[in-house]
């Protein structure tokens, strides 16, 4: 890599880090293996893509959508690992989630079982601050088109999180 | 909990920053992540400057990183080469006199090339003449020719990207070479050159030239040794020079360097000529454009933006230059963007022109080039009008969704502050009666950046001509959700381009394409 290259990446993982770290770690399981994991691979992809970066979006926002990609990686791998041993389980929502207060854990796992592209607008508008006019424009598609998108997005998320719910208050009354 | 009591949008928009914010990363891991990722490189990077030593085991890679030499860097090759030689007699009056041989030449011819394919490929070249100037070449790796020419009143800067060459008042007309003809003492050079001895069954004639061999000390590199030999002739003037590594016992050669002195350099060497069908586009008469008398000025959230210029085009649609900046007191408190390259990406704050398609007219904004530089961000935007206007625009009541960045949005999250604001109204922009046509107007904005990439080099992008999904795009949006019909209407524009990569027409055709398909 040159070395200006090296020395902007470095500048880029010095100031992003803890933040790039944070959401892994909401969106997987805070003070995990896995967060550790997928924190050490977002960066490695970035080092290779360094290249590529255009400056079209900040550098967090960019190192937000390898983590994205990473997070849904790791999930379906591992959704299909469950698949194949019959490990599935849906209990225990908010394990982990020590910091978390549990309605807020159960949004992270709801959050976990919507379609990459859905996440990624929710965060785009949410996360990232983004209006819809902005969204539409990057997109090329009508506000109306992202409006109406963004609605379907938090409708599964709603969806998902009252199935999280639903089970996580079941396995409290279990218990 | 309330088994309906779903988020509200502003609930589900505070939930996801603070989520994040919640977990701090263990201690030791990020020290483990940036050794992992980087001291391998600066090990590498650090003995190895100007990129004369080859420092890939790889040879792909290795290939690679010969084809993305920039022509300093080559120039630099070339400098070793040249004081490389002085140096290995290791006496300072060898020295001075080999530094007055070299000052005295009166041409200087640097060639460049790759032999990690097993023949010579040439990947860059230098013709230097005193008091005429300097034609520097290189190639990188996808095959794109760089070429910059000074004759030290004008520079032309030319790159086959976008078969375009800028002429610009005249930047160095040395350049490189100042480091042959005027080499830095006790740097990088003298501390490489302490290690080298001679190497006596390596002599022999270049070029005619009886030449003596110089090694440095062979460095071990992932395994592999590497070594650099450098020719020299009587006059202590370096002719050749060879990074070389050792396969089944052999030293065989990665890249080679000559350099020939005194020799008339062919008569169109030192012309602004760059081959058939290339357009010179001269920017001579540029100047910076004033971003500070501005025609409206607002400030919000520590960040000031303000619109310099608006022109009306002949079809309808209003261009405006604007610009978004930190104010002093957010500069004073966060300090300036100035560290490079990230100054060029870096701001405290970008912002969208807004407008609400909920009224009965309002504009459509398509923006089609910025610039940034040390948090400054420059914008060109076309507004176009949409809705029912009852004739030409007059006026326009500007609004801009302005988002804070990077420290400047740390603060004003931290002190519980709204980090962006949407819809900020800026005022009532009166546009010109006069109308410009649109094609000469795009033009002027790709001149204006054309002339910004020349002085400041990097922060640029131009907008590409905008496209429909592929097939396999679109299905791999639908494998995640997405709808056949919003991607049947989707229009991706790219930003990817600067002045170097798109002739100037293209760019103007673009805007057009763009616009035309934004306005149906």
């Amino acid at each position: 890599m040159h070395s200006e290259n090296l020395n902007s990446l470095k500048a880029v993982f010095e100031r992003h880090f803890d933040e790039v770290y944070g959401y892994i770690a909401y969106r997987v399981a805070p003070d995990s293996e896995e967060a550790r994991d997928l924190t050490q691979e977002v960066f490695l992809a970035a080092f290779k893509a360094w290249g590529t970066y255009r400056g079209d979006a900040s550098p967090l926002t960019w190192l937000r959508s390898i983590a994205r990609r990473k997070i849904a990686d790791h999930f379906n791998a591992r959704a299909q690992q469950n698949s194949a041993t019959g490990a599935a389980s849906l209990t225990n929502v908010t394990n982990g989630y020590t910091d978390l207060d549990e309605r807020a854990a159960i949004l992270s796992r709801a959050m976990r079982q919507l379609p990459l592209d859905r996440v990624q607008l929710l965060e785009e508008k949410y996360l990232e601050g983004r209006s819809v006019r902005e969204i539409a424009n990057q997109r090329g598609i009508s506000e109306r088109a992202v409006e109406s998108a963004l609605s379907r997005a938090r409708g599964m998320l709603r969806e998902q999180f009252l199935r999280f719910q639903a089970i996580e208050e079941a396995s409290n009354e279990r218990q | 909990m309330n088994a309906n009591d779903f988020y509200t949008e502003q609930e589900l928009e505070l939930e996801f920053r603070q989520g994040i914010s919640r977990f701090s990363p263990p201690a030791g891991l990020k020290d483990a992540i940036r050794q992992r990722l980087f001291q391998h490189s600066e090990s590498q990077g650090n003995a190895l400057p100007l990129g004369f030593t080859l420092w890939k085991t790889n040879r792909r890679e290795l290939i690679v990183k010969i084809m993305k030499w920039s022509t300093p860097a080559l120039a630099a090759c070339a400098a070793a080469v040249v004081i490389g030689l002085l140096l290995a007699n290791g006496s300072s009056n060898v020295y001075a006199q080999a530094i007055q041989a070299i000052e005295q030449a009166r041409t200087v011819h640097v060639q460049w090339f790759d032999m990690t394919r097993g023949e010579a490929t040439k990947c860059g070249e230098i013709w230097y003449e005193a008091k005429r100037g300097i034609r520097e070449w290189t190639k990188a790796q996808d095959g794109t020719i760089s070429e910059r020419l000074d004759d030290g009143q004008f520079q032309w800067t030319y790159s086959s990207a976008s078969g375009t060459a800028f002429k610009t008042k005249s930047h160095d007309p040395v350049g490189p070479v100042a480091d042959i003809l005027r080499p830095k003492p006790n740097g990088w050079f003298d501390e490489l050159m302490k290690k080298t001895k001679r190497l006596r069954q390596a002599d022999m004639d270049i070029r005619g030239i009886a030449c003596q061999a110089h090694v440095a000390e062979p460095r071990v590199v992932n395994e592999t040794r590497l070594r650099w030999v450098i020719w020299v002739d009587s006059q202590r003037r370096g002719q050749r020079s060879e990074e070389q590594r050792l396969v089944a016992g052999q030293w065989v050669a990665d890249a080679r360097c000559e350099v020939t002195y005194d020799r008339p350099l062919p008569d169109d060497r030192l012309k602004p000529r760059f081959g058939p069908g290339v357009e010179i586009v001269d920017l001579v008469e540029c100047r910076p454009f004033n971003v500070k008398e501005s025609l409206l000025q607002g400030t919000v959230l520590g960040l000031v933006v303000a619109v310099h210029e608006v022109e009306r085009l002949d079809n309808g649609s209003v261009l405006l230059m604007w610009s978004i900046r930190p104010t002093q007191e957010t500069l004073q408190q966060l300090g300036p963007i100035t560290y490079r390259p990230a100054a060029a990406i870096n701001v405290y704050g970008d912002a969208v022109v807004e407008s609400d398609w909920k009224q009965v007219r309002w504009v459509k904004p398509m923006e089609i080039a910025r610039w940034t530089l040390d948090g400054i961000q420059t914008n060109w935007t076309i507004l176009m009008p949409r809705g029912v206007w009852a004739g030409p625009i007059q006026a326009i009541d500007l609004q801009f969704s302005v988002y804070s960045r990077g420290k400047l949005q740390q603060a004003l999250r931290k002190d519980g502050q709204q980090w962006y604001v949407q819809k900020f109204r800026l005022g009532e922009l009166s546009v010109p009666e006069k109308a410009v046509a649109m094609n000469k107007a795009c033009r002027q904005v790709y001149e204006r950046v054309a002339w910004a990439e020349a002085q400041c080099g990097d922060g640029l992008a131009l907008r590409g001509r905008g496209r429909s999904l592929t097939e396999a795009e679109k299905q791999e949006h639908i494998a995640h959700g997405a709808r056949r019909r919003e991607l049947e209407e989707a229009f991706v524009m790219p930003w990817d381009y600067r002045p170097s990569r798109i002739a100037p027409e293209q760019f103007v055709k673009d805007v057009q394409a763009n616009y035309e398909r934004l306005m149906k």
